[in-house]
Parts: C-alpha cells; sequence; structure tokens
C-alpha cells in the first residue's frame, strides 16, 4: 500500500503560491494567548518554542507547522514561536486552507499523529522510570521530553 | 476572528450514515495490536476496551470514537487491541480512501487527534507539578495512566455532547 502521507516536496509544491514572511533573529511569529487564524510553515531557519518562559523546543527542518492545533481546536496558541535566527515561512489563512486543500490537511493530521505516538514511546519510559523508583529529578527529564512532543510544531511526517 | 473548520457534526454524522456497519458482541476483538487492517472505525453504539500490552488503557463508550486512526496516518501497524466489551455496532471505511477524498472526514480526525494532543498536555502539566512536589508514586503513576489513556488509546471524539472529552478539565 503506497503511503497515503505526502511528504514535504509534495507539500511545498501546495504551498508554492502562499505568501512567505521573513522574520529576523529575535523575531516573535506566534505568542501565546493570541489568536491568529494563521498557519505558518517555516521554510528555512530555526525557531523556538517558548512555553512559561522556558524553551521546549528549538525546530529548524522545513515543513515544520505552526498554529495548527489552535486552528483546529479554535482555541488560542499556546506558546510562543521564537526566531532564533533569520527565518522564512509559508502563511497560510488555516481555516481555507484546511477545508479546501487535502494535501495539506493530510500532512498536518500525519504531523499530530506522529506527535501522539512519539510522546506515547516516552510516556512509557516514564511509566517504567515511575515504577522502578526513580528519583524525581530523572523522571522530570523525561517529563520534559514528552512535553516537547508534544507541544512543538512538528516537522515532515515522513521525514524520521 | 477564524471560524471553527469541524463543527459540522450533522455533515459528518450523515456521511458515516452511509457507511456499512459491522456488530461485534461482548468479548469480540475489534482490531489486534500488530495487524494492519486500513480500516477506520467509527463507534455507534457499545462499549469498547482498549488494551496494550495486555493492560487495559482505556474504556471507549462514546459514539464517534474513531479507532485505526494512528495506523493509517503512520502507515504502521495498530498500537493497541480493541475489544467489545458489550455488543458494540461501528462504522466501517477503508481509511486512506476515505480520508483521501472526504475532508470533513479527514478534519473529523484531524481534529480529534489536535483534541487528544491538548488534553495529554493539560495533563502533563498536572504530572510535572506532582513530579516537582514529590508526591508518592502512586500518584504519579495514576497520571501517567490517565495521560496514556487520553494519547495511545482514543475516545475524544466530537459529537458527543460531552465534548471536550477531558479526563484533565
Amino acid at each position: 500500500m503506497p503511503s497515503l502521507i505526502p511528504d514535504f516536496a509534495t507539500l511545498e509544491t501546495r504551498l508554492a503560491g502562499l505568501p512567505v514572511v521573513k522574520h529576523r533573529a529575535g523575531e516573535v511569529v506566534l505568542t501565546a494567548g493570541s489568536k491568529t487564524g494563521g498557519l505558518l510553515f517555516l521554510r528555512s531557519g530555526t525557531v523556538e518554542v517558548v512555553k512559561d518562559g522556558v524553551q521546549i523546543a528549538s525546530v529548524n527542518a522545513p515543513g515544520s507547522v505552526f498554529g495548527e492545533q489552535a486552528a483546529l481546536l479554535d482555541q488560542p496558541h499556546t506558546a510562543d514561536v521564537r526566531t532564533l535566527e533569520q527565518s522564512e515561512f509559508y502563511v497560510a489563512d488555516a481555516t481555507a486552507i484546511l477545508a479546501s486543500d487535502p494535501t495539506v490537511a493530510l500532512y498536518i493530521a500525519a504531523i499530530l499523529a506522529r506527535r501522539l505516538d512519539a510522546a506515547n514511546r516516552w510516556l512509557v519510559a516514564v511509566k517504567h522510570q515511575v515504577q522502578a523508583g526513580e528519583p524525581p529529578s530523572v523522571i522530570g527529564k523525561a517529563v520534559e521530553k514528552v512535553e516537547e512532543l508534544l507541544s512543538y510544531g512538528g516537522r515532515d511526517p515522513t521525514g524520521w | 476572528m477564524p471560524t471553527p473548520l469541524i463543527p459540522d457534526k450533522a455533515v459528518f454524522q450523515r456521511k458515516l450514515a452511509t457507511l456499512p456497519l459491522v456488530t461485534y458482541r461482548a468479548g469480540d476483538t475489534v482490531l489486534s495490536a500488530a495487524s494492519t487492517t486500513g480500516r477506520l472505525l467509527i463507534l455507534k453504539e457499545g462499549a469498547v476496551a482498549v488494551v496494550m500490552e495486555g493492560v487495559e488503557i482505556a474504556r471507549v463508550t462514546e459514539p464517534g470514537a474513531v479507532f485505526g486512526e494512528l495506523s493509517v496516518l503512520l502507515d504502521q501497524p495498530h498500537t493497541a487491541d480493541v475489544r467489545a466489551l458489550e455488543a458494540s455496532q461501528f462504522h466501517v471505511a477503508d481509511a486512506a480512501a476515505m480520508l483521501r477524498v472526504d475532508p470533513t472526514a479527514l478534519l473529523y480526525v484531524a481534529t480529534v487527534l489536535a483534541q487528544r494532543l491538548d488534553s495529554a498536555n493539560r495533563g502533563l502539566l498536572e504530572l510535572k507539578r506532582q513530579v516537582q512536589a514529590g508526591e508518592p508514586r502512586s500518584v504519579i503513576g495514576r497520571t501517567v495512566e490517565k495521560i496514556e489513556g487520553v494519547l495511545g488509546a482514543t475516545g475524544a471524539n466530537l459529537m458527543y455532547a460531552g465534548y471536550p472529552y477531558d479526563p484533565f478539565a
């Protein structure tokens, strides 16, 4: 069965008509608590995802997407996304593109699935640590890994 | 202000009504871990247990709950058994075909996944607090299991009055 899921190269052909925005290093691209209705696809550069003042992930894989959970759940963004170097993004209206472009919607669904799966695998590690009576410092590190996997922008779902 | 993508539950429900139905008796296995069925099952009525490595991680009774979506989106075998706890009926679709051609179904599935991630994230905040506060292992273990239920199973669904399903709310 051929994979259903588009890779970033395929996705990029769908994004080609979208506006590209450039941000310099240190700029805030998305703000926690705001509702932009936008979807951002990283084209080049590196960003960090910051929650409550703490960096939970740094992301540089082209095709990483930001804003998808807020759009799907109709909620404000839950983290800040800030550029660590000059970065470029394709910008889309989330509702419009998800409702009209199945390739993009599939790509995003696959990223969400991948994130769930990865977080779940790490959670099993946390469970084993708790059962083994590991100290809170060790468990805390594994919990942070789960948090990273659950929250960060997510990269090309076919690429890892 | 963006309009929500999904809430057209009525449209999705009408689509579901056109799908074939399959009924399982109590005790039947609906999906087996490690198998690849390519099917998407949407609970119409009944109750199922999601079992991972011999341990029940969730019970699901809400109509609209989706099973099999991770397998098709990750292109990998099912990771858990789904077993009927009582006579249960499902709408059945060929997952790849349905997701490829039906934007409503695709968005429904994507939103269910986003909902589960969101719920797991809340659970994780609670877990972090418990670890930092040095709570007993039994308490931490229970929270981990709840998050596991949200992540690894299913149960989030958008048609049931209980939406958003969220054990951490």
